[in-house]
């Protein structure tokens, strides 16, 4: 059966590894590369935050009833990830290695507080409330497997 | 389950973790005096006071003081729970652990039974006080997992080894107490092993795979090592039979040896191979936990043959090697952060009208890497020299080896100093 757990975690994950690439892009000062990195970084990690704020928060709002609760922290996050994103575009367009390094450090290790968060207790709260939902989760997150 | 503990913002203030950080390159600094001015007399044995209140430097002044500064920082942002009262029941800890650690330190080196009688007075309510604080607020946050289990049995260890402590510094201080020495080795036993090794496994399964980008330690090792080595030490301690006591104590440090070469192995597969100052430090921490146990392990086949520098040199690998080197990573990927997520607060909060940019430092201009990088080449220079200093008993060696740990807290000291000055001069402008 499809697991919300497993799919989300598994969209942490592979942003992290192109992060990592491009960390090692940046490292060896391979611009263009880094540049190409760093779009595909973008694109992911705001895919996956409107997959959680569109599709997954709003879904588990709806059957707990908390609107306050910890969707709303997240969404807080995301907006603070989203600005470091954004410097951490200026910092490769600028090319400044100093810079991307240290935004990017910036960037990780607030995204993995974050990430363990949802992993350790919001996912799995998530699969259970959700357990009669999942096909209408599989029809606003593109990816989501629908399940039988 | 209190989910609003999720919340970054419900992290404790900037100055409750942060007065225990500082206070322990602090420590690190009145060990390596003393071992300065003791010169290498007191790495020849284990039983010599001046031994035993540089040991004490560490154990309480730097890694009873780190740890307990980290848990208070983390039972709201890891376990979703918090530490009842927290503000001024870190303020209340950290004031009576440095007062009591000094007085102890103060009583070893001076022979002063006044003095232990004090330490005593001082250092066993608070550590008690603490390890039922962090269980009370363990049981009211509902998240278990393998941190929030680690932590409640290595808090117990502490009370026990606290408890220990007290009889041993009473033994110190008063005609009617005698001292018994046979009860020293229960006191290292579950400090070392049961507070520190358990605290250490029980964290580290955690953050090494999320911020050192490691594969995931082996699932049956982080569930099942901590309880495995709080059990094989309560067997060593009470069993009935010395045969079981003695084997229980050689699987403990076989476990302790296997955790290490897991740990070494996962780092070398690293996914970000950008240089990171804390995976070095767990390197060397994790290098030394091995030889720690190595040495241990030869020591129970040899038997009463091993020379008394054996327990110094597993003494010195243990504390000054593994558990001050994976604090001291630690403290250089903790600090930075906090510093910028207190910066970043207002923001967080929602304080100001969303979209205001606001400049905040990023964490490599709160610490330079390079200045972290120099420390921890002091901080593995005088770890060398000090080994090298037990094993051949060479005096000159102990101390030039104590000028480098001097030199190597100094430097910490300054680099944990500079954050916080760069935290204050912004706080007062945000």
């Amino acid at each position: 059966m499809a697991s919300i757990a497993d799919f989300f975690s598994g969209q942490h994950r592979a942003c992290d590894l192109v992060f990592e690439d491009m960390e090692d892009a940046v490292g060896s000062a391979d611009w263009p590369r880094a540049t190409e990195l760093y779009q595909q970084l973008s694109r992911d990690t705001l895919q996956h935050f409107s997959n959680e704020e569109e599709g997954l928060f709003p879904l588990f709002e709806d059957k707990t009833g908390m609107q306050a609760g910890p969707t709303q922290v997240m969404r807080g996050e995301h907006a603070e990830l989203r600005e470091l994103l954004q410097r951490l575009g200026e910092a490769v367009e600028s090319r400044d290695q100093d810079a991307v390094l240290g935004t990017g450090e910036t960037f990780f290790l607030f995204l993995q507080q974050h990430n363990v968060k949802e992993e350790q207790v919001l996912y799995p709260m998530a699969d259970q409330v959700l357990q009669d939902s999942l096909g209408e989760l599989a029809q606003r997150v593109a990816g989501f497997p629908a399940g039988d | 389950m209190n989910l609003g503990a999720l919340s970054l913002e419900d992290a404790p203030g900037f100055r409750v973790p942060l007065q225990f950080f500082l206070t322990v390159p602090a420590f690190g600094i009145l060990a390596a005096t003393l071992i300065l001015f003791d010169g290498g007399l007191l790495l020849q044995s284990r039983w010599l006071p001046a031994t035993l209140a540089v040991t004490h430097a560490f154990t309480l002044g730097y890694i009873a003081m780190a740890m307990l500064g980290a848990l208070f920082q983390m039972l709201p942002v890891v376990m979703g729970t918090s530490f009842p009262r927290t503000e001024p029941a870190a303020r209340l800890v950290h004031g009576l652990l440095t007062a009591g650690t000094l007085c102890l330190v103060a009583a070893f080196e001076w022979r002063q039974a006044m003095l232990f009688l004090i330490a005593a007075m001082l250092l066993v309510p608070v550590l008690l006080l603490f390890a039922a604080g962090t269980l009370i607020a363990l049981r009211q946050g509902a998240k278990g997992g393998g941190p929030a289990r680690a932590v409640r049995l290595a808090v117990m260890a502490l009370a026990v080894t606290a408890g220990l402590g007290g009889w041993l510094a009473a033994g110190h201080a008063l005609p009617a107490v005698p001292l018994q020495r046979a009860l020293t080795d229960y006191h290292a036993g579950w400090g070392l092993a049961g507070w520190i090794l358990v605290l250490v496994v029980g964290i580290s399964t955690q953050v090494i795979p999320m911020f050192l980008t490691t594969p995931p330690y082996p699932k049956t090792l982080e569930r099942w090592l901590p309880p495995l080595l709080v059990v094989l030490l309560l067997t060593g301690s009470v069993a009935p039979l010395d045969a079981l006591r003695q084997g229980a104590l050689l699987a403990l440090t076989v476990l302790a040896a296997v955790y290490a070469l897991v740990s070494l192995h996962l780092l070398q597969r690293r996914r970000r191979k950008r240089f990171d100052v804390t995976v070095w430090f767990w390197r060397l921490g994790m290098a030394c936990l091995l030889a720690a146990a190595g040495l241990e392990g030869y020591a129970y086949v040899r038997g009463g043959s091993a020379g008394p520098e054996l327990a110094v040199l597993a003494g010195l690998l243990f504390l000054a090697g593994f558990a001050v080197s994976v604090i001291n990573g630690m403290l250089y990927k903790i600090v930075p952060f906090l510093v910028w997520l207190h910066l970043r607060m207002p923001v967080l909060k929602g304080l100001v009208p969303p979209g205001t940019r606001l400049y905040t430092p990023n964490i490599h201009e709160v610490i330079a890497p390079q200045r972290m990088k120099w420390q921890f080449l002091l901080h593995a220079a005088a770890l060398v020299l000090l080994l090298a200093a037990v094993a051949a008993t060479n005096g000159r060696w102990a101390q030039a080896g104590a000028v480098l740990l001097l030199a190597s807290n100094g430097l910490l000291l300054f680099n944990l100093g500079a954050a916080v000055r760069l935290y204050a001069r912004h706080a007062g402008s945000v």
